[in-house]
């Protein structure tokens, strides 16, 4: 395929280049400006020098030396596959505890265990009733993607 | 509008002068309210309560307030709440302000509110640096926000006493309290007076705070049928 260079492509009259794009079968281009066209013609067959697109990858996947070893062991569990570029992947929900809060990698875990995990951190009493997305559940709940836990602070007694 | 306040210590005496003093500047609100408390103030109690005088509590904040704030109309109700006299203090109708510093007399309230037709109560309470506010709501006979005891047994099932069932030992030992917690409460309770009254909206239903990390947390909380 041919390339073209740029400053040969810019020598030429507006006439020249309309010429060319209809011998080289690109449609739609006779009535478009001068950088329209010039354009159109390095889309279509590429500019000197520079590589085109990806295809040349396979040739050079196929020239690269054999894998012949792997050390070591890996895993990776994507948790979240549409998660935007930056976010956080591992899931996490929402615990709170009174006027205590915070995002929480219980997800998997049951009420019970997430309450001794975070005994110390919201200040879970031992005896804390577990509600989740505001309806009771039983200790053995299996906390899921998207639950929001509370657990039950007694109410404030004093007062006067 | 009727407005009932239960409890004049340090949540009660601090939530009547910011509501007496909302209230007397309102323009759509011309309540009566109600002061109830069979306790005096003493001088002990200064650090935390806002009076001008010794004597029965809801005599001295009536006249408090009505001092500061001419045009209200404000009455008092000498008595501990109890369920003999709950009907002198509480009718259908009334926005009940529940300031007390124990579960009995919650329990009280609570389950004579369960009988009425239509009723607000907002009930506050605190532990020396932490607390919190419930809204419990009937309209038409039918409860609009949980009571108080469904999501707190402590309430249900209370281990306390009421403030007559106490000898003076008992109640001379009180525990401490912290002047900021009462005043968080209060101004809580003033925050969903206004939700539910001049705004109606009342679909988070309690609230929790802490002043040592300086949060505060409302909840949404969904009736349970039986």
């Amino acid at each position: 395929m041919a390339r073209y260079k740029q400053s040969t492509l810019e020598g030429k009259s507006v006439k020249e280049l309309r010429t060319l794009v209809v011998k080289l079968g690109i449609v739609g281009m006779t009535k478009r400006p001068k950088a329209e066209i010039i354009a159109a013609i390095f889309a279509a067959h590429g500019v000197e020098g520079k590589a085109s697109i990806a295809k040349p990858a396979k040739k050079a996947a196929k020239k690269a030396a054999p894998l012949t070893e792997i050390s070591g062991n890996f895993s990776s569990k994507i948790e979240r596959p549409d998660a935007q570029f930056g976010y956080k992947t591992s899931t996490t929900i929402r615990v709170s505890c009174g006027a205590s809060s915070g995002n929480f990698a219980v997800v998997g875990k049951t009420v019970k265990v997430a309450g001794q995990f975070l005994r110390e951190v919201l200040n879970v009493s031992k005896l804390s009733t577990g509600l989740v997305n505001g309806k009771e559940v039983g200790p053995e709940y299996i906390i899921k993607d998207g639950d929001s836990l509370e657990f039950l602070k007694p109410a404030g007694k004093k007062g006067c | 509008m009727h407005i009932t306040i239960v409890g004049l210590g340090g949540i009660g005496s601090s939530l009547c002068e910011s509501l007496g003093r909302f209230i007397k500047y309102s323009q759509d609100l011309n309540p009566t309210i109600l002061l109830v408390d069979g306790d005096t103030f003493e001088p002990k109690n200064y650090e935390r309560q806002i009076f001008t005088q010794m004597g029965n509590k809801a005599e001295v904040k009536a006249d408090d307030l009505m001092l500061k704030f001419s045009s209200l109309r404000v009455d008092s109700f000498d008595a501990y709440i109890n369920e003999a006299n709950i009907a002198e203090a509480i009718q259908n109708g009334d926005i009940i302000f529940l300031c007390v510093d124990n579960h009995k007399t919650r329990l009280i309230v609570n389950n004579y509110c369960k009988q009425l037709q239509d009723v607000t109560l907002i009930s506050g309470g605190n532990d020396f640096e932490d607390g919190n506010v419930q809204i419990y709501i009937r309209r038409g006979g039918q409860d609009v926000t949980p009571d108080l005891c469904t999501y707190h047994p402590e309430i249900a099932n209370p281990d306390d006493k009421l403030p007559e069932e106490m000898g003076c030992e008992e109640l001379a030992q009180s525990e401490p309290q912290l002047y900021f917690t009462n005043l968080y409460v209060a101004t809580l309770m003033c925050c969903a007076f206004y939700n539910v009254v001049v705004k109606e909206q009342y679909e988070r239903s309690e609230v929790y705070f802490d002043i040592r990390t300086m949060t505060a947390d409302a909840k949404i909380r969904i009736l349970k049928t039986e």
